[in-house]
């Protein structure tokens, strides 16, 4: 760099490089164990079934409170051991893109849950209420919306543990 | 090439790998900060000093466990003269 002020182009794209290994970097430091990340994924996916089968006349609703708790305690539990680390994450992310990033999530996850739980309960001919309109009836549609929400919540944690939009490689 | 955008004080290594990691995350505490660069308290410190003092890095020391701990994290001023100055970059890459 000649000039505090000017550097070149070959001297900006080795900055976006180096910029892009800290990021990957950062990300890898900061990402919860393989097993925590399974561990969530897979209770989440247990959230979704359960909340698309629940009824009076079985016990799914209880394994819907159950998973739900498991969730928040292994959450708090990696925000614990985070802290220890010597990483505090902000429940909201900081930046617009972040906020943005995890406002686009929580609509998809309300879709995938509202659409599995309309398609399982309200599609059948004799729990539809009266007047309702039925979106479907879709046997297999618990377990597919178990299935997106536990691998979607297994990738976004794995990719973006701290909910912030950072550039990566593809390779990574 | 000279950019109202692109930022010097950001630019300099150790200082955009800071912003970098901060920019990820939301509060670091010191000495995980001095781990990932590899570099001692000192150099640390005085690069963080000139973040502060130009409104980029708020440092907040709290005592944790037991223990009394330097957070750091980058401010909205901060945040927003990093995307800009990453901006810039790629903007003179094409």
């Amino acid at each position: 760099m000649s000039d505090q002020n000017q550097i070149t182009t070959a001297e900006a794209q080795s900055a976006l490089e180096s910029l892009n290994k800290i990021g990957n970097e950062t990300i890898s430091s900061l990402r919860p164990p393989l097993w925590l990340i399974t561990m969530i994924s897979l209770l989440c996916g247990i959230f979704t079934f359960s909340f698309a089968v629940a009824e009076h006349e079985n016990s799914w609703g209880g394994g819907m409170w159950l998973s739900g708790i498991s969730v928040v305690l292994l959450v708090l539990l990696t925000r614990y051991s985070e802290r220890l680390l010597g990483v505090r994450g902000p429940l909201l992310p900081a930046s617009g893109s972040g906020k943005v990033f995890l406002a686009l999530q929580a609509l998809f996850y309300a879709v995938v849950l509202f659409v599995g739980r309309e398609a399982t309960v309200s599609g059948r001919p004799e729990t539809r209420l009266e007047g309702a309109f039925p979106i479907a009836d879709l046997p297999l549609a618990p377990y597919i919306t178990a299935v997106i929400v536990s691998l979607s919540v297994a990738y976004l944690t794995y990719k973006y543990p701290t909910n912030e939009w950072v550039q990566q490689d593809a390779s990574e | 090439m000279k950019n109202s955008r692109f930022n010097a004080l950001i630019h300099a290594p150790n200082r955009l790998h800071i912003c970098a990691m901060l920019s990820a995350s939301g509060e670091l505490e010191f000495k995980l900060l001095r781990e990932n660069l590899d570099v001692s308290d000192s150099v640390l410190s005085k690069h963080i000093k000139s973040l502060e003092e130009a409104g980029y890095v708020a440092v907040a020391k709290r005592r944790d466990f037991g223990h009394r701990r330097t957070w750091l994290s980058l401010t909205s001023a901060g945040r927003g003269a990093y995307t800009e100055h990453v901006k810039e970059l790629r903007a003179m890459v094409g």
